[in-house]
């Protein structure tokens, strides 16, 4: 990672150059893009009657070795087991990157860093234990241990939170977002249900911009899909669309985030599963489908 | 501008391109024509060999396969051989027409800086479209190498498109032979 005083930025090269520094990862991330699990997999998985089947399905595919040793699978583990596996492929990508790629890839675990930071002041706030929080903690955001035990041990006020951007956050990667931040909102921290009743309140306004409309339309037909869902599925399609060009940066961060939403299918799916939601159970957006509609829409042409 | 009158001046382009020896042009064209197209090999090499390390990762089954993309780089490089043995054969050390370390008057000029420049100017058409067909094949084996982890049922077609970019090389080397063809430097007054 280069220092935060440096100006200099080496180029990531055009269509000649891109591969001296970077075509290995690149070529690594897109031999991973094979994982994702197929439209027969999905398939497969919303036939199954019990969590059994469902590993039984799972040992076929990518996720097989890292499920193998559970003994019995219930969301949560499938999560867990999930997410490390990401963390150990990123971390992979990270250790094979050269600078401006690494800075790339390092720009890509801030969000999973700030989360962490949310995670354990809203943990303290509502009394949970510092253990039982950094177990929680997602892999690709850690701090040293010495960090994150240090982070909920300051007050809840304005002062407080100034003190922890001076002590702790300011040597981590992510105190610049937070310098600001941390003293203006000091009193209403992670407020996602007031993004999404703004939303609402919104909604006639983000039918004029027409790229955003379908996402809205799904949401006021009333139909099984929430609005979340129509922005997830809005979001496979351009993440998608990043591995369509070479030699760029862009299907980093799109792997990333299609293998969360892969989780988050698969998070759906078992719980489905578990509780015996059947009519439910395909309310997830699969990633490179044969089915979306947006492939759909392109084959009728 | 002053007229130059000193022992030192030169009376323009055409004494300085005819103060510099025929075999040094001939020489540069070989030098220029060999090192351009590895050049170009080297190049297409590490923008194919890089993503097919990368991709074989995942997918071990393009392994062997996608070595022809290297293959055809290396090809460009072996153009480039191929005409610098074409150009030296042209050139010869004179037996002849030479009295104490110059050429006689019986020497014949015009056939030996035709020869000169003859032979620099293919080695350059030889390198320099061996540098865009290297780079050129070399981008479009990257992308065979990726296409074929994905799906290979997609190898055959891109190697359509390699070939074509490799046939770049094969017209500057026709082109080049050519070229070079008339370019036999004198080596004796009567030859």
């Amino acid at each position: 990672m280069t220092t935060p005083g440096s100006s200099y930025q080496p180029s990531t090269g055009g269509m000649e150059t891109f591969n001296i520094a970077h075509g290995f990862v690149e070529s690594l991330v897109r031999g991973m893009r094979n994982s994702f699990l197929s439209d027969s997999d999905y398939h497969h998985l919303t036939q199954c009657d019990n969590l059994e089947d469902c590993k039984m399905n799972l040992g076929e595919t990518d996720f097989g070795p890292g499920l193998a040793d559970e003994s019995v699978l219930t969301p949560t583990v499938l999560q867990s087991a999930a997410i490390s596996k990401l963390s150990t492929e990123f971390l992979y990508l990270r250790s094979q990157s050269v600078a401006p790629l690494s800075t790339f890839l390092d720009f890509i675990t801030h969000e999973y860093m700030i989360d962490n930071i949310m995670l354990l002041l809203k943990g303290t706030m509502s009394g949970r234990d510092i253990n039982d929080l950094i177990s929680m903690a997602h892999p690709l955001g850690l701090f040293k241990e010495s960090t994150m035990r240090s982070i909920p041990t300051f007050e809840s006020n304005a002062k407080g939170y100034a003190d922890l951007y001076q002590c702790v956050l300011v040597d981590t990667p992510v105190g610049v977002y937070f310098s600001k931040f941390l003293q203006e909102t000091s009193q209403n921290l992670g407020s996602a249900g007031e993004v999404r009743n703004v939303l609402e309140e919104l909604g006639a306004v983000v039918t004029q911009f027409s790229q955003y409309a379908p996402a809205w339309s799904v949401h006021t037909s009333g139909a099984s899909k929430s609005i979340d869902d129509a922005f997830y599925e809005r979001d496979v399609h351009q993440l998608e669309l990043a591995f369509e060009g070479q030699m760029h940066f862009a299907c980093f961060y799109a792997y990333v985030k299609l293998k969360e939403q892969e989780i988050r299918n698969l998070v759906w799916i078992s719980e489905c599963v578990l509780q015996n939601q059947k009519e439910s159970i395909n309310d997830f957006v699969p990633i490179f489908s044969q089915h979306a509609p947006w492939r759909v829409k392109n084959q009728r042409r | 501008m002053s007229t130059c009158t000193g022992t030192y001046c030169n009376a323009g382009w055409s004494e300085v391109l005819t103060s510099m020896s025929p075999y040094g042009w001939g020489s540069m064209g070989l030098a220029f024509g060999l090192s351009l197209s590895v050049i170009g090999a080297a190049w297409g090499i590490f923008l194919t060999g890089s993503s097919l390390v990368g991709a074989a990762v995942k997918s071990p089954r393009i392994r062997s396969k996608n070595l022809i993309s290297v293959i055809f780089c290396e090809a460009t490089a072996i153009y480039g051989v191929i005409m610098a043995i074409v150009l030296n054969g042209l050139m010869k050390k004179p037996e002849g027409g030479i009295e104490d370390g110059s050429f006689t008057d019986e020497w014949n000029w015009s056939a030996f800086y035709f020869a000169g420049y003859g032979v620099f100017s293919s080695g350059l058409s030889v390198g320099l479209t061996n540098v865009a067909s290297g780079v050129a094949v070399g981008i479009a084996g990257s992308s065979c190498a990726l296409a074929d982890a994905q799906d290979s049922s997609l190898f055959v077609k891109i190697l359509i498109v390699e070939i074509f970019a490799s046939a770049l090389g094969i017209f500057g080397i026709i082109v080049g032979i050519i070229q070079s063809n008339s370019c036999q430097f004198p080596y004796d007054v009567a030859a």
